[in-house]
């Protein structure tokens, strides 16, 4: 039987307990604001097919996600509704900025000018080392985006007198927005190129190859092992992009990003640079650049620059023609060299170029052919 | 044989334990937060599980049904065989090693290996308490509980004064070891005599031959495949340094600090700030000289340069293995080396500076989020000679900031907004924060044209950098990216960004968790489920369970000891700032107190209701909370009166467990024991992470006078 010293008791315990929560929500609630999140927009995704039971394949990249009914790829940016693939970052950039050219790093494409870049969230890989990670690991519903159709973009830069560059996540898995946007770029005399990490099927890249002018890909390294375990992806459908993106004419130049103690040994390097030889030609230009800590690899130290250097010399020493260490303004190895007469052709220090010798694509000095967009 | 002994000997052992224990849970804890790089999150979770694990092996100490001289045969096994337990569990930190240097393991796996590492450490000091109570009789569970709090205070003065700073990891716990091994020939000593020695001295020396070895392979397994030139401990850390060729590398606690090589960071993130003052004459740099920022201040010309390094250990370190250029610069006649407390200097300092930089980086713990408050902006301000210029660099993004991050740069932009009437921002992955009470002139032409007056020619941030980062457009995007974000200033007594730093760091670490705790921020419904949840289960526990009511008021009285003993900290680093030393005084000052508390609840106040003890930690809670809300007219006074508040929680708490032990018909001494240590792992970690950034200090001492008002309901006698 319930005595009424005991209700007592129990009202005044549950009166403090409400007391206690009251003043945590008191003091918690009304000072906060919500991350504003948008609803994000769906668009006919491409590049897919149907399966029994209003599944989908997605056929962008080498995962081959299997889809069920409101569920989304590997991406989270690609998602089936009833039977339908739609893409939900098609005109959403959530990250706009105005880069130098330099920065991509694209060297042999049109130096000292600009580049518009954007992207979108979502990513095909998990790279630990990402430099974007907030908007390449992040959903669309999860990123302050705007919405920017082609023309809009295309508008902007030629406001800026910059190029269209399709960057900082992973520019495959909002393909279909690349596609269009270039394509009206095209139209307006713009120039479009794409900074990827090359993981994408044959087909999609084909048809996105029609419309650009430069493609800048990471070759992030040069083992299976490295790529499943950095990446959670694969070295192969990388290398063969490559070739597929050689084959196309487009202008293309490679990044490897040197990571302390992860894929910076010399026999790796050495196999990558001969791979690029054999595969690519001389001519593609391959950049050494310094890691910097970011996302899961806060606190692995920043390359040396002794690394870079070897990398490069190794990379000359394997005969290619133009190789360059980044992300370190000042260090050897920055500025282009011509391949005929060995003089120095263009000058630069970090994102800036300092002098340019080249007239029509050619060496001022001796008039060999120096490949690349010069203009 | 059987083993009968004196109580003291009793008593003397499970002080030893306790000792011990403190002793192993520092360097344990130590070598975790190594291994996750300086997180507090991590230290707050592996303290919670260090508490919880030492509740449960309290508990597990109780199923076997011994008598007193099998409880004593257990406790001479057990302590006897301590150092190689303590070993064994320095060895096991070792699961949670990074496979390369620098990565950060899965918060998972953490966790687990902090479970499977402090399994055999926790086991003797939960074991022991229960043993010795058994071994010595109920009646006497104060007296044993006494002694084991009073011992751990005394080592922890130990630790903080002598062995920290001159001790390996491994020979630290051989100490510990050592001190249990003492305690089991005490316990078997009068029985066995000369045989009594024969584990513990075979324990022992089985530990100080492996202790070297234990203590280089975790050393170097904080640096896979790395060459090490130097590795000491500081006050503030582990400090290390690495060899990579003529790269150096300096990190502490696995945290990287700089290298030699780090040039073109320190020109971002120094040369803007000089630049927006015309003529820099003076300059104040809180953080980041030793990375290059101190030669790239020189080069513009001031007349003199003051930088605060509170680490002297790091300042010896950079001093013989530095790079080249930075050792001249400390070496400079214009540079003023200060090692103490950037915030005392900034409180104590003349209006003098036309420019103070600060760097912020994501605050790891609370001490780095006090460099983000009004307060030191305030501080800052009144350093400040006209026409001065405060800098705030802190992390951000280049492209796009992520939600957590335009939170905490949301909270630091309103926070200096209303200290300053002129704030403005040049965002990018280093993002760099002014103010000033006159208006910048931030127009790239005019920087442009200042770089030219001084003769200079930066590697990376030429005129080309100074136009693109301050190219109105990203400003646009950043503003956009911020303009939904946080509206709380962050305070030394509420450090928001504190909890938004934490936030960013678990993003990074889990970023699934990280949303869940992001929505559950910004939305009621949980904290209401919750209430009335709490409300619902205590009603039906208050009128169903009322022998459950000794353990809740241990539960209570530790997770309140716990809490109050965290705001007290976090007050007296805001208001005195961080004294290494002195806070270890503090530290062992509460565990007097509880220690002192203890013994009188034992000794004089055999007649006093539970409930009447609880009031009592009521009452401080509410002092506190009186205290805190005069502090910033009284901040002298106010932090002088920490330290005996600190002995007041500690012996109201401390009052607490004799009075559970003596109202409880049911529960053992070791099952008390258990429910204190849960109380505390609980607000261990809740209390740090989350309740004192979220609430502030005040309101987290209300809700624990709130939360003993619902002990003393549960605990109320009847006539």
């Amino acid at each position: 039987m319930l005595s009424r010293r005991d209700f007592f008791r129990s009202c005044g315990g549950a009166g403090c307990l409400l007391a206690a929560a009251g003043a945590t929500g008191g003091v918690l609630l009304p000072a906060q604001r919500a991350f504003a999140k948008s609803t994000p927009r769906a668009h006919p995704a491409r590049f897919w097919k149907k399966l029994p039971q209003k599944a989908v394949e997605c056929e962008l990249c080498p995962k081959h996600c299997k889809v069920e009914d409101r569920e989304r790829g590997f991406c989270g940016v690609r998602e089936n509704r009833d039977g339908e693939y739609v893409t939900l970052v098609w005109g959403q950039p959530c990250a706009v900025h105005l880069d130098p050219i330099e920065k991509k790093p694209l060297f042999h494409f049109r130096p000292g000018s600009r580049a518009f870049s954007i992207a979108t969230a979502g990513c095909n890989l998990e790279c630990k080392c990402c430099q974007n990670w907030d908007i390449s690991q992040s959903k669309p519903e999860d990123v302050d985006f705007q919405f920017m159709p082609p023309d809009e973009v295309v508008r902007m830069a030629r406001e800026y007198d910059a190029c269209v560059t399709f960057t900082y996540s992973e520019p495959i898995v909002f393909l279909e927005y690349c596609i269009d946007t270039a394509t009206a770029a095209r139209k307006a005399g713009v120039r479009s190129t794409m900074v990827t990490g090359g993981s994408g099927e044959s087909a999609p890249m084909k048809e996105a190859l029609k419309v650009l002018d430069a493609v800048k890909v990471d070759l992030k390294g040069f083992t299976e092992n490295y790529y499943r375990r950095m990446c959670k992806g694969k070295l192969e459908p990388v290398l063969k992009t490559l070739e597929v993106i050689r084959g196309s004419g487009v202008w293309l130049e490679l990044v490897h990003l040197c990571i302390p103690g992860q894929n910076d040994g010399e026999g790796e390097i050495r196999d990558m640079c001969r791979w690029v030889k054999q595969h690519l030609g001389t001519d593609v230009p391959l950049h050494f650049t310094r890691f910097h800590p970011e996302f899961q690899m806060k606190n692995v130290a920043p390359t040396p620059n002794a690394t870079l250097v070897r990398c490069r010399e190794i990379g000359l020493a394997e005969g290619l023609s133009f190789v360059y260490t980044g992300n370190v303004p000042g260090l050897a190895g920055e500025d282009t060299g011509c391949p005929r007469c060995h003089k120095t052709v263009v000058f630069r220090r970090g994102f800036e170029l300092l002098e340019m010798h080249i007239k029509n694509g050619r060496c001022e000095f001796c008039g060999a052919v120096i490949p690349g967009v010069w203009s | 044989m059987e083993l009968v002994g004196k109580a003291p000997n009793i008593r003397r052992s499970v002080a030893a334990a306790g000792a011990a224990s403190l002793l192993a849970q520092v360097v344990l804890l130590r070598e975790m937060l190594a291994f996750s790089q300086g997180n507090e999150l991590i230290l707050g979770a592996v303290l919670g599980v260090w508490l919880c694990l030492t509740a449960a092996a309290s508990v597990l100490g109780t199923l076997p049904a011994w008598d007193a001289s099998r409880a004593r045969r257990g406790l001479y096994l057990l302590l006897g065989s301590a150092p190689l337990g303590y070993l064994a569990s320095l060895a096991l930190t070792m699961l949670a090693a990074p496979d390369a240097l620098g990565e950060a393991a899965a918060l998972q796996w953490i966790l687990a290996a902090s479970v499977a590492a402090l399994l055999p450490a926790c086991s003797v000091g939960g074991l022991a308490f229960s043993w010795a109570v058994m071994a010595s009789g109920e009646p006497r569970t104060t007296a044993i509980y006494v002694a084991e709090t009073a011992a751990a205070a005394g080592a922890g003065l130990l630790f903080h004064f002598l062995l920290g700073e001159h001790l390996a990891d491994g020979w630290i716990l051989v100490v510990a070891g050592g001190c249990c091994a003492g305690a089991a020939v005490g316990v078997a000593w009068s029985e066995w005599r000369w045989k009594s020695l024969w584990l513990p001295s075979a324990a022992m020396l089985a530990a100080a031959g492996l202790s070297p070895w234990v203590s280089a392979t975790v050393e170097r397994s904080h640096f896979p495949g790395e060459h090490v030139m130097s590795i000491r401990p500081s006050r503030y850390g582990l400090l290390a340094v690495l060899s990579r060729g003529d790269q150096r590398v300096f990190s502490q606690d696995g945290v990287l600090l700089f290298t030699s090589e780090d040039q073109v960071a320190a020109e971002e993130t120094v040369n803007l700030p000089l630049l927006l003052h015309p003529s820099p004459r003076r300059v104040l740099l809180l953080g980041g000289g030793l990375g290059g920022g101190l030669v790239e201040v020189l080069r513009h010309d001031p007349e003199r340069v003051d930088y605060v390094e509170v680490d002297p250990g790091l300042l010896a370190l950079v001093g013989t293995l530095g790079a080249a250029d930075t050792r001249a610069a400390l070496a400079d006649p214009r540079v003023h080396v200060v090692t103490a407390d950037g915030r005392s200097l900034l409180r104590q300092a003349a209006p003098s500076y036309d420019l103070v930089i600060v760097h912020a980086p994501i605050p790891q713990n609370a001490l780095m989020a006090r460099y983000s408050t009004r307060e030191c902006f305030e501080d800052a301000r009144h350093a400040l000679a006209p026409g001065g210029i405060l800098a705030v660099v802190t992390p951000g993004s280049d492209t796009h900031l992520g939600e957590a991050a335009s939170q905490r740069h949301g909270a630091m932009l309103v926070t200096l907004k209303n200290v300053f009437p002129f704030v403005g921002v040049a965002p990018g992955a280093e993002t760099i924060f002014w103010a000033s009470n006159l208006l910048v002139d931030a127009r790239p032409t005019v920087l442009a044209g200042r770089l030219r007056q001084r003769e200079l020619h930066p590697v990376q941030t030429g005129p080309t950098w100074l136009f693109d980062r301050l190219l109105p457009m990203h400003g646009a995007s950043y503003q956009r990216a911020v303009a939904t974000a946080s509206t709380v200033e962050s305070r030394d007594f509420r450090p928001v960004v504190y909890l938004l730093g934490l936030l960013e760091n678990l993003q990074r670490l889990s970023p699934r968790l990280a949303k869940a705790v992001m929505a559950l921020r910004y939305s009621p419904k949980p904290w209401i489920a919750a209430a009335v949840a709490l409300t619902l289960v205590f009603m039906g526990w208050g009128l169903w369970h009322k022998r459950g009511a000794p353990g809740l008021a241990a539960a209570i009285a530790g997770g309140v000891g716990m809490s109050l003993q965290l705001v007290l900290l976090v007050a007296y680093q805001s208001l005195r700032g961080h004294l290494y030393h002195a806070l270890g005084l503090m530290l062992a000052g509460s565990m007097a107190g509880m220690a002192l508390g203890a013994w009188l609840a034992g000794r004089f106040a055999r007649r006093v209701p539970l409930a009447h003890a609880l009031a009592a930690i009521g009452g401080v809670a509410l002092v506190i909370v009186a205290a805190l809300s005069v502090a910033p007219t009284l901040p002298g006074f106010v932090g002088a009166a920490v330290v005996p508040l600190l002995l007041l929680v500690g012996g109201t708490t401390g009052a607490v467990y004799p009075l559970a032990v003596q109202a409880s018909a049911r529960a053992s001494g070791a099952h008390l024991y258990a429910w204190d240590l849960v109380g505390a792992a609980a607000a261990a970690f809740f209390t740090s992470v989350a309740a004192i950034p979220l609430l502030g200090l005040s309101a987290v001492a209300l809700v624990c006078a709130a939360l003993v008002g619902v002990a003393i309901a549960a605990n109320a006698a009847k006539a």
